[in-house]
């Protein structure tokens, strides 16, 4: 019997007569083909299977792997090798949470220069994908792989976007022992599941600094593992990660925009509670997808995103951003906001520069690189800075709107903790009282986990 | 995918084509854009989101709107190019000083009045850059085919599954499933010159997936070359399943003709033959089609 690698799936060839592969979980029988097929992530069952059945077979599910080039020793934090420990007694299967600026990225490193097998990282932007495969190349002396942004070579290491992922992983899945995924909280949703589905690969890292949503853990764990080890931003702040302050600035709507969005919201309030009476287990985008059948709900929901709009920069906002980016003005200030036009809008105002989706990259890499030297003094950003790039240095942060919830505030706190010598990060909440943005802001500060009690002013 | 775009009748999905009743609205449509030529795409924007001289629901002046944007490219208008001016302004703030200050110590190095310079920051951004008319005129009729032949796409592209009856030349429809890794099965029909071909992913066994969506919506543009066709398409909505029936005559617009090669290696390698061997002709072998 044959075991083949086909488009993300493993195909039994050449049955010996009687033999019912079926009968192990997530085997089907294909009637299109004529035969047995499994999902690839699941090589790793049916070879042990087979084995345990007796079951002659001849594997030739894996790519005649190419040589690895040689790997320089990769130092490690106490916190880093203790999670490459859990894992690797994990079978070489599971998630590590650990805060944003710990060093994960290193981690992964290490696992993939124990194993010294081929390994694809999965990540989730272009700008990421550099930055993975500049950080590889300092301890890895072959070339790497690039899918994504324009390239397109596979090489035993090889660094993929999320997209591309999901796109080529029919074709490579077998080329890789070890699959790296980086912010992994992005899967388990069943959104693109199948890159991680169609691989191969019988080790799994997922990396994220915050712990999987809760509908998500066990899909994820199918696919990846299950968590193996965990901090919060709170155990490591001090010592391995800068100390800071979270001061909340709370303010207040003027009278016009108070009543603007009373008005707005009000439809919406009362078309959510009507609907948590009929689904009171639905998520928001069953109450969007529910309202957007009359009109009166389509009416409702635009009057949502006029009020959220407006929470995004009020004037008591734009104030406070004046007085904040003043008082701070020889420090290294990144401000948050929730959408881009917010961005433009600070930006535009206090000559600061924006960095955002339609920043090209190198225009975004060379003011990142600017900002390090201390040659920018602030940078405007309302998603990308959220995850995952390098900014050292940054001291300040004020967080002007926010789009999503708790996850996002964490990796955004995270651009801030760069350890360095007396260094004490400073990062502004602006949130304005009586709206939804007081919830919102009092999740994202539990989130932080055993982090310092918010100073309210 | 926009719940407006379509509507539910039992199982069938059944997509709000436009028709020959919205081509007053889109020509006043054309014309809008035509007024706005020159100006920056946010007010254009706005004047789209205000209320228009004729009635028509919102969710098709963006679609239309989409369609003609994709058929013409922007164009960034400014004295300095807006990243060097970003460069050099945001570079100066980080030295300190009011906006004015700012603005007239960048403006000394870049040669630029300050007013050009501010207006430069951003003149590449989305919104800020000038509309261009299209390439090639656009006629009311022809953009009702084109926002269809957009719904019935985003549309198969929610497919799993995909059938199609074909009568006649059905070649174009297995090449490009094949070229895509998908999976046809082919079942013949009484008459000899229809067959069934039943279209889909190998992952697709296991589950519910959209990884094959971009794949299957680009057969629509291949049904046009079939002499007659009926596609049904079990579509993924939320947590259930619908179909959606395309069928020859929808007033969908036609793809372009098949490419006469698969990829650019087969096409420089005609190239060049023919560059050596004047007198051959080069020409890929299409067997039969299995029936």
């Amino acid at each position: 019997m044959r075991l083949v690698f086909d488009r993300g799936t493993i195909l039994f060839a050449d049955l010996p007569p009687g033999f019912d592969p079926s009968r192990l979980r997530g085997v089907v029988w294909d009637p299109r083909v004529g035969r047995h097929r499994a999902p690839a992530r699941l090589r790793g069952d049916i070879r042990e299977w087979l084995t345990r059945q007796g079951v002659p077979f001849l594997d030739e599910v894996p790519s005649r792997p190419d040589d690895l080039g040689a790997w320089s020793a990769v130092p490690l934090r106490p916190y880093q090798d203790a999670a490459l420990l859990s894992w690797t007694l994990g079978a070489a299967r599971g998630v590590v949470v650990l805060p944003t600026g710990s060093g994960k990225t290193r981690l992964a490193i290490a696992a993939m220069a124990r194993a010294n097998r081929p390994a694809i990282c999965l990540v989730p932007t272009r700008v990421l994908l550099h930055q993975w495969r500049a950080e590889i190349a300092k301890f890895y002396g072959g070339p790497v792989g690039c899918l994504g942004d324009g390239e397109h070579e596979t090489r035993p290491l090889t660094v993929s976007t999320f997209e591309s992922a999901y796109r080529r992983m029919a074709e490579i899945g077998n080329r890789f022992d070890l699959l790296v995924v980086d912010e992994v909280h992005h899967f388990g949703g069943g959104v693109r599941d199948e890159a991680l589905e169609m691989c191969t690969a019988p080790s799994r890292l997922g990396l994220t600094a915050t712990p999987p949503a809760p509908d998500a853990v066990t899909r994820l764990e199918g696919l990846v593992g299950p968590v193996v080890y965990q901090l919060a931003v709170g155990d490591l702040a001090g010592r391995w990660l800068a100390s800071f302050d979270v001061v909340v600035l709370e303010l207040r709507l003027d009278p016009e925009e108070r009543r603007n969005y009373d008005d707005w919201m009000k439809s919406f309030t009362e078309m959510s509670i009507a609907q948590r009476c009929l689904n009171p287990w639905g998520t928001f985008a069953d109450l969007v997808r529910a309202a957007s059948k009359t009109e009166q709900g389509r009416r409702a929901v635009a009057g949502f995103r006029k009020a959220r709009r407006l929470l995004g920069f009020t004037r008591a906002k734009a104030a406070a951003v004046r007085l904040l980016l003043s008082r701070h003005r020889d420090s290294r200030v990144l401000v948050f906001t929730a959408d881009n036009e917010t961005a433009y809008a600070i930006a535009r105002e206090h000559l600061v520069m924006p960095i955002t989706c339609d920043i090209g990259r190198k225009e975004r890499e060379v003011a990142l690189d600017r900002f390090r030297r201390g040659e920018l003094r602030t940078l405007v950003s309302a998603r990308v800075l959220n995850e995952g790039i390098d900014v050292p240095d940054a001291d300040v942060a004020i967080v002007v709107g926010a789009a999503l919830a708790e996850r996002e505030h964490v990796q955004r706190v995270g651009r801030l903790l760069r350890p360095a010598e007396g260094k004490r990060a400073i990062i502004y909440e602006l949130v304005t009282t009586d709206t939804s943005e007081v919830d919102k802001a009092h999740r994202r500060r539990k989130a932080l986990g055993n982090g310092p009690s918010p100073l309210s002013h | 995918m926009d719940p407006l775009h379509f509507r539910t009748s039992g199982a069938e999905i059944v997509p709000r084509y436009l028709g020959p009743q919205d081509v007053p609205w889109l020509r006043a449509l054309l014309a809008e854009y035509e007024r706005f030529v020159g100006r920056r795409r946010r007010e254009l924007w706005r004047r789209l989101g205000e209320p228009l001289p004729f009635e028509c629901a919102q969710w098709k002046v963006k679609l239309a709107a989409s369609v003609i944007d994709g058929l013409s490219v922007d164009r960034t208008r400014a004295a300095v190019p807006p990243d060097r001016a970003r460069a050099e302004v945001f570079g100066e703030a980080a030295r300190g000083g009011t906006a004015d200050e700012i603005l007239a110590r960048a403006s000394a190095r870049m040669g630029a009045a300050p007013y050009a310079l501010r207006e430069a920051l951003f003149a590449d951004l989305p919104g800020e850059r000038r509309v261009v008319a299209p390439d090639a005129p656009l006629s009311p009729s022809d953009l009702v085919l084109r926002v269809n032949l957009g719904l019935a796409q985003s549309l198969l592209r929610l497919a799993t599954l995909v059938r199609v009856g074909v009568v006649g030349e059905s070649r174009a429809i297995v090449r490009h499933a094949k070229l895509h890794g998908l999976l046809c099965t082919v079942r013949p029909r009484t008459d000899p010159q229809q067959v069934i071909i039943e279209i889909s992913g190998p992952f697709a066994l296991f589950r519910r997936t959209l990884v094959y969506g971009r794949a299957l919506a680009g057969l629509v543009s291949r049904l046009a070359w079939c002499n007659r066709f009926v596609l049904h398409a079990d579509c993924a909505l939320g947590p259930e399943s619908k179909r959606l029936v395309l069928r020859s005559g929808d007033p969908i617009f036609p793809g372009g003709e098949p490419r006469p090669f698969d990829s650019k290696v087969e096409a420089r390698f005609a190239r060049d033959f023919a560059r050596v061997a004047p007198d051959w002709d080069v020409s890929v072998r299409r067997p039969a089609f299995l029936t």
